[in-house]
């Protein structure tokens, strides 16, 4: 058996056998349905709450771009100046 | 022949760069993107606070003064009352600025009647017992509504210094825009933060 091999086999065996659970997750560790409802939704609105504003921001943009004729889609990058 | 052309071309009258038409003035994008920050400053409080609540045994807990949410659920009418005038006022800004004068001070009235409510129930609230390190209870409810008390006072003075301003003829569209989107944030963050916190 190689050192190369040796190795190979002494990581995998660590990987395998060396894991315990890691109770690195709040949800995981207290089992009470209301705590665990409670870090989910938390998880749901923080995750989504920027992602909507961003989002909402953007098509907000787009319809009054639309609504008055800028297009700015259409002029391209090229055409914009800088804020005096 | 071709480098006199490329002269010519060199000191030729430039093109003139289409207008740009702004979809937003730059002192309202400004508000937004502060705005969005301060919306998730104050979704990361909520968030602390729901899951110390799912956490604990009792909330709020036994010997702690309750909050007075009748009370409140007044003042918090007398903040949206005070949205709603500034939307008016921004409505009347439009027709006629001299006209808003009037809406946008009784705007900022509403407003720090809001503040001073809040202040006082604060003092109440510090002499029945319940301090900051009382309890999570306690702790939750002075750092969250003080925050929003932090944005109100601020916003308030942003509107204060925006009706000066309108007074004297020298309000802009774009800085009503900007202080208005201010305050109706801290309006409009309240009914969420009480439902949370109060009820």
């Amino acid at each position: 058996m190689t050192v190369r091999r040796r190795v190979a086999t002494l990581v995998v065996l660590l990987l395998v056998l060396a894991p315990e659970l890691a109770h690195a997750c709040p949800g995981c560790i207290d089992l009470k349905t209301k705590n665990r409802v409670a870090f989910f939704v938390t998880t749901i609105v923080l995750s989504l709450l920027p992602l909507g504003m961003v989002g909402g921001m953007a098509v907000w943009l787009r319809r009054r771009a639309r609504a008055l004729g800028a297009g700015i889609g259409d002029r391209g990058p090229g055409t914009q100046t800088p804020d005096p | 022949m071709d480098a006199a052309l490329d002269v010519a071309i060199a000191t030729g009258p430039r093109p003139e760069p289409a207008p740009i038409r702004k979809l937003l003035p730059d002192a309202v994008m400004g508000m937004v993107l502060f705005v969005f920050t301060e919306a998730m400053l104050f979704a990361g409080l909520v968030s602390a606070h729901t899951i110390v609540r799912a956490l604990a045994s009792e909330w709020p807990p036994a010997g702690q003064p309750r909050l007075p949410f009748r009370a409140t659920m007044v003042n918090t009418a007398a903040l949206l009352a005070s949205g709603a005038i500034l939307a008016v006022a921004q409505r009347t800004y439009r027709r006629r600025p001299s006209d808003a004068v009037g809406p946008m001070l009784l705007s900022l009235v509403f407003g720090a009647f809001f503040v001073l409510f809040q202040g006082r129930e604060w003092a109440a609230l510090l002499a029945e017992g319940l301090t900051l390190t009382s309890s999570p209870y306690a702790s939750f409810f002075y750092v969250i509504v003080g925050m929003h008390a932090l944005h109100a006072v601020a916003a308030l003075g942003a509107l204060g210094w925006a009706w000066l301003r309108l007074r004297a003829g020298r309000l802009s569209p774009a800085q009503l825009g900007a202080v208005a989107l201010l305050w109706y944030f801290v309006v409009l963050v309240w009914p969420v933060l009480y439902a949370r916190v109060y009820l």
